[in-house]
């Protein structure tokens, strides 16, 4: 903002603060995709300016847009769409951020046909967790509120982390916290149980919490690479709500390991482990 | 064990593949005795449905003798001899438990794809791509078959394999087709399509009360069954408005229920359908919908279309503002087979129907790439294929 001195010198300095008043409040582009817009724009003007010709100026067209969405935070598009991604940055909404942690979190929903204090129990011991979650190998307890896992990430790396409870209410809320920053996802969670009306079970939603991951939280403001990057952290709750979900309304988990086919195979792949069934 | 393979369009084949085995507790091994090439398996034959990989085992209608069970199956046991419904559903989840068995929310492992094509999954099924679970099918000498005590169900003596075969899909299609028409007395139901689906939709509407049926297609040996075996009046749509005629042959109302029986590949003569025909063989667009569309526009006021199927994308260009304005109900959707499978047993038992009628072709296993042969060609008067491994 300009100072008062300035503006009361210079008229033409209102009408660039005015101007610059009414852009700001709609100001909808959040600030990673704001300065990928700036360098992106500005490259492509520049190289479009230096090609000359139809093309050339079609680039520069396109970076001047590029460049002027990236420096004023506006884009019409956007309005036109009644989206305002500066207010809304996440490309969903199962994701929604954590102000006072400078996180985010990604929750899903699905009603389980048990009751609440079943579901409850069964979550509560987290040595099943490996029966609905199949990269943990083993989880161990170490006292009432502690444990310690063991998982396998997706590259084959292996993974070891404590979380603690830090909230209890049988039939109602568990939730946790990591300690050690090689867990499988995320820093900490909840999971809620609420009763669904008429006799349909058990309302449950699960959060997973993402605390200081600044690069990831920044890509998932980006467009289309957000998205994505949502759609992969959004997928792993659940699916890991849906196997709960199978395990707890069937007692097992669908699969279709180590079933035939015909294409060439150099042994029957691994049978999944049964495992004993939820009474 | 052999079993019938797809290896891409119009390439099946017979190949050697490992035995299934029990994985899930709820799992029974089944030695199949018979199983059938369904119309549907022409869309895979055709490469119109997606998500299928090479080596996928294929079929979805299947019988046979159970050889193995899990450890927490207790309604079957070994020498049990079963008909397997198509859709597999699990019998605990809000659907199963309404009877939307073609619904159930904890049979379809790949139920995220299925959610990103359609927003919510349906079950799994057998032998249909991995859209739909990517479980391997019935056109085999064994095959796997979850939650066992929920789907298969016991054949006493005395029934043959081909006279209950069909309840595993076309008969129970083709009778809820006909029952989603709500039939009151003195009604005519119009019928597109003359394969097995529709030839036991013909019946299945007869038995729930109709007073005239009226079935719809153009091939001359399947017209004829419709005639001569379900007694039906047949309408061959080459070069004639099915519209006007259907109008004319019901006292200017129009019939009061109809059945699409024919689906995403719809066949016509008329420029809309040769429309539908070039878009999809460009890709621009994914279903043809020449028959919904003649449906739609014959259905009398407040009558009832129904659907069983089967459709995969998107529609150009469906007459909904009259179907808005005639205020016409839609029924649809994938067979619900285990709700009918007692009910349509008793059926056959009590001789009401022999479903064998439909079979024009046996053959074994091993020739079961010829069996897709002649039935997509619809060559040597072929209507309905039955393999025996």
């Amino acid at each position: 903002m300009a100072s008062a001195k300035l503006i009361n010198r210079y008229p033409v300095m209102q009408t660039v603060e005015a101007l610059q008043r009414q852009v700001e409040t709609q100001v909808n582009v959040p600030p990673p995709e704001r300065l990928l817009s700036t360098v992106g724009g500005g490259a492509l003007a520049f190289s479009g300016l230096r090609r000359r010709g139809w093309s050339g100026g079609l680039w520069a067209v396109l970076g001047g847009v590029l460049l002027y969405r990236g420096i004023t935070g506006h884009s019409f598009m956007y309005k036109a769409l009644h989206i305002n991604r500066a207010e809304h940055p996440f490309p969903s909404i199962n994701i929604s951020s954590i102000p006072e942690r400078e996180g985010f979190k990604v929750q899903r929903t699905l009603t389980i046909r048990r009751t609440p204090q079943d579901l409850y129990t069964f979550w509560r011991d987290f040595e099943n967790t490996p029966r609905y979650i199949p990269s943990i190998q083993s989880v161990r307890k170490i006292d009432e509120k502690r444990s310690h896992w063991i998982a396998t990430s997706p590259t084959g790396q292996k993974l070891e982390w404590d979380a603690e409870i830090t909230q209890d209410q049988p039939g109602r809320l568990i939730a946790w916290q990591v300690s050690g920053n090689k867990a499988m996802m995320g820093d900490g969670g909840r999971i809620s149980f609420r009763e669904a009306p008429r006799q349909r079970g058990t309302i449950v939603t699960l959060e997973v919490d993402f605390v200081g991951h600044k690069g990831l939280q920044n890509t998932l403001e980006i467009p289309l690479l957000g998205r994505v990057t949502g759609l992969f952290l959004e997928s792993w709750v659940l699916e890991t709500l849906r196997r709960f979900k199978a395990l707890m309304e069937t007692g097992e988990v669908p699969t279709l390991a180590g079933q035939p086919t015909g294409r060439a195979i150099k042994q029957a792949s691994k049978l999944a482990p049964a495992g004993p069934t939820v009474s | 064990m052999r079993a019938v393979c797809w290896f891409g369009p119009n390439d099946v084949r017979v190949e050697n593949v490992p035995d299934p085995q029990i994985v899930n507790p709820h799992d029974a091994v089944v030695k199949i005795t018979a199983t059938a090439i369904c119309g549907s398996d022409l869309h895979l034959y055709d490469g119109y449905i997606p998500t299928m990989r090479k080596g996928d085992i294929l079929g979805h209608e299947f019988m046979g003798e159970v050889v193995d069970v899990g450890r927490d199956v207790e309604k079957l046991k070994k020498g049990d001899r079963v008909v397997v419904p198509f859709p597999i559903a699990c019998g605990h989840c809000m659907f199963c438990e309404k009877e939307l068995w073609s619904l159930c929310d904890n049979s379809n492992p790949n139920a995220w794809l299925m959610e990103s094509f359609y927003g919510y999954s349906g079950s799994g099924i057998f032998g249909y791509s991995h859209l739909y679970g990517g479980y391997a099918g019935g056109q085999a000498e064994y095959a796997r078959v979850p939650f066992a005590d929920v789907g298969p169900i016991k054949i006493p003596n005395g029934l043959t394999d081909e006279q209950v075969l069909f309840l595993s899909d076309i008969f129970p299609t083709g009778y809820m087709a006909a029952e989603n028409c709500n039939i009151q007395p003195g009604d005519t139901v119009a019928i597109w399509g003359c394969g097995p689906v529709g030839q036991f939709a013909i019946r299945s509407a007869y038995m729930l009360g109709a007073e005239r049926v009226i079935a719809i297609d153009h091939i001359p040996e399947r017209l004829r069954m419709a005639q001569e075996q379900g007694h039906a009046e047949v309408i061959n749509y080459e070069g004639i408005d099915v519209v006007e005629v259907l109008k004319q042959m019901t006292g200017g109302i129009g019939p009061d229920a109809c059945i699409d029986a024919v689906g995403m590949e719809a066949h016509g003569t008329t420029l809309g359908a040769i429309n539908d025909n070039i878009k999809q063989k460009m890709r621009l667009s994914t279903d043809r919908p020449h028959v919904l569309r003649e449906a739609i526009q014959a259905c009398r006021k407040g009558g009832t279309v129904s659907v069983p199927g089967d459709y995969g994308g998107f529609l150009d260009k469906v007459p909904f503002g009259s179907a808005f304005t005639k205020a016409l109900t839609f029924k649809t959707g994938q067979t619900h087979v285990h709700k009918y499978l007692r009910p349509l047993l008793n059926r056959v038992r009590e001789g009401q129907i022999d479903p064998s009628f439909v079979i024009t072709h046996r053959f074994n296993l091993d020739e079961a790439p010829h069996g897709y042969d002649i039935f997509k060609h619809k060559e040597d008067d072929c209507i309905k294929v039955v393999l025996k491994p």
